[in-house]
């Protein structure tokens, strides 16, 4: 095990130095409320690779995946896991590149869908969306605290609190323009680390045949491409990764920080080629910790640290908690500031706040809130896997009106929440989790399906599609795509003809 | 078995080497930019 001091020491120089970095490259760079939540047209394409890789591979990806490897179905499962994290970032080329074209100078998703569908449907996006990402938030802190206490018995409130208010400092200060900075060199370290220790790993582990002939002795269906449960939790994370992403306002703001159409679509298909192969090592470990008999149910969320822990020296577990720091930092300062700007946006929207500075108060207190929020739960050692699943079921049923209603001008907005409803109802009834929720209707718990994952997330997206598609066939709305340019505007210029040019230059 | 072993380890070695392509390319970009500004 490592030395507590040593963690705690190395945790909080690597904190620190990310923060001087952000504190230092924002100085002078933040001039608006627009560079601190958009950045617009200002990232080219290695720092839009590099952010986006950054943002999306939190230090879930040594939790979930392994978990999902060690006792969700194998080698099946981790690879649904790798695909299904890859084809929303596939899907925001096209997607992404619409939104760009309809409201140049737009900031947010749920921007388009107060001006598309109307305040009821907008509503019920805003919350699902800041759930998730606040979620995604939890559940990094989460992930931070368990795996230093995990590997170096650091208390898990001692590693909330420190990484929350280093990464609350830079991202506060230096909004987006500090985020895409830092991520594009944490992301420089982490992808080195990344191959470099898990390559050593597998080879002090014996190699890969020696892995291979471990799991297969212990339990052969680890490594089946055929294991029936592995192959539905391949199927299900899609559709949740899927929607999940869709309303990830860290990923919007990115889809307009990236400084053209090329550097968007080069940048978003790079980084979905990249993610693969990263979940797939770590869920490798899942495979590996279960092969090598160390996962027990009360320890398959951390199965990827049974392996760091017990069979791997020093040296390595060290180079993992820089890892794990890292893809924290990443991530949660995307997530932070994302729930601000995403908060911030719809306030000046809503008329609620006016004035320039006012906006830049608003974001940055918005940004303290969440983290200290975040710091709170983080703390508490949830289930990782858990805490993302129940918020990914509410996005699989929302977001295919908002993807339908960027293409067609007849989706209404009682046609859009149809469909979001009748998912979400469906999804709960199936959900483990959520269906608790109907039971207390009376009647109801006799005639609620038995619980499962895999009907609950096709459930939840597949008949938010069917009665979104009926919608769309009956309805009549006749939107006119044009208003969303008019409507729109960026907070710098009056005007929505001239999109402002980039002043936070996140350079390459 | 040797099908499934190899296929594993290529599956392993193969992520690793994506993983450290994906740093070349990124540091590539950068570099090439810095050279041209």
């Amino acid at each position: 095990m490592v030395s507590q001091t040593a963690a705690l020491a190395a945790t909080v120089a690597t904190l620190a130095v990310f923060m001087m970095a952000g504190l230092w490259y924002a100085r002078g760079r933040v001039g608006t409320a627009e560079d601190l939540l958009t950045a617009r047209n200002s990232t080219g394409t290695a720092a839009t690779t590099a952010t986006l890789i950054a943002s999306t591979m939190g230090a879930w990806i040594l939790f979930s995946p392994a978990e999902a490897g060690a006792a969700f179905g194998g080698l099946t499962a981790v690879l649904g896991y790798a695909i299904g994290s890859a084809i929303p970032l596939f899907l925001f080329i096209p997607v992404g590149s619409r939104i760009r074209e309809l409201m140049p100078t737009g900031h947010s998703l749920t921007e388009f869908v107060l001006v598309r569908f109307g305040p009821v449907m907008y509503l019920l996006v805003v919350v699902v969306s800041v759930f998730y990402m606040f979620i995604f938030l939890a559940a990094e802190m989460t992930a931070i605290a368990g795996s230093l206490e995990l590997v170096a018995g650091v208390p898990a409130w001692q590693t909330a609190t420190a990484v929350g208010l280093f990464v609350l400092v830079y991202t506060a200060y230096g909004g987006l323009v500090a985020s895409i900075f830092t991520d594009t060199v944490q992301t420089l370290v982490i992808l080195p680390l990344l191959a470099v220790g898990f390559g050593a790993a597998v080879l002090l582990l014996g190699g890969t045949d020696a892995i291979y002939t471990t799991a297969m002795s212990t339990d052969p269906t680890l490594l089946d491409p055929g294991f029936r449960p592995g192959l539905e939790f391949g199927l299900y994370v899609v559709f949740a990764i899927l929607g999940a992403n869709m309303l990830n306002q860290g990923i919007w703001q990115r889809v307009y920080a990236a400084d053209g159409e090329s550097t968007l679509q080069r940048s978003f298909g790079v980084a979905a080629l990249t993610v693969v192969p990263m979940v797939l090592l770590a869920g490798l470990f899942g495979v590996a910790a279960s092969g090598l008999g160390l996962v027990t149910p009360e320890t398959q969320s951390v199965a990827f640290f049974l392996v760091v822990s017990e069979v791997l020296p020093e040296t390595i577990a060290f180079a993992v908690v820089l890892l794990v720091v890292l893809l924290v930092m990443s991530s949660a300062d995307t997530m932070l500031n994302a729930i601000s700007s995403l908060v911030t946006v719809d306030l000046a929207r809503l008329g609620a706040v006016e004035g320039e500075q006012s906006l830049r108060v608003i974001g940055r207190g918005l940004t303290v809130v969440v983290a200290l929020g975040a710091i709170l739960i983080g703390a508490q050692g949830y289930s990782v896997l858990q805490l993302f699943l129940t918020a990914d079921l509410l996005a699989a049923a929302v977001f295919v009106p908002l993807i339908w209603g960027l293409y067609s001008k007849g989706l209404t907005e009682r046609g859009a929440l149809a469909g979001s409803l009748a998912g979400l109802v469906v999804g709960i009834a199936y959900f483990p989790m959520l269906r608790g929720l109907l039971l207390v209707v009376p009647g109801l718990g006799s005639l609620l399906p038995v619980p499962a994952f895999l009907p609950a997330f096709l459930g939840a997206t597949g008949v938010s599609t069917l009665v979104t598609g009926l919608a769309v066939a009956v309805g009549n709305a006749g939107f006119e795509f044009d208003s969303l340019t008019t409507e729109i505007k960026s907070f710098d210029e009056p005007t929505a003809e001239e999109p402002k040019a980039a002043a936070g230059e996140v350079s390459d | 078995m040797a099908v499934g072993s190899t296929l594993f380890a290529v599956m392993v070695w193969g992520s690793i080497g994506g993983v450290l392509a994906a740093f070349g390319y990124i540091s590539w970009l950068l570099v090439s930019l810095r050279r041209k500004t």
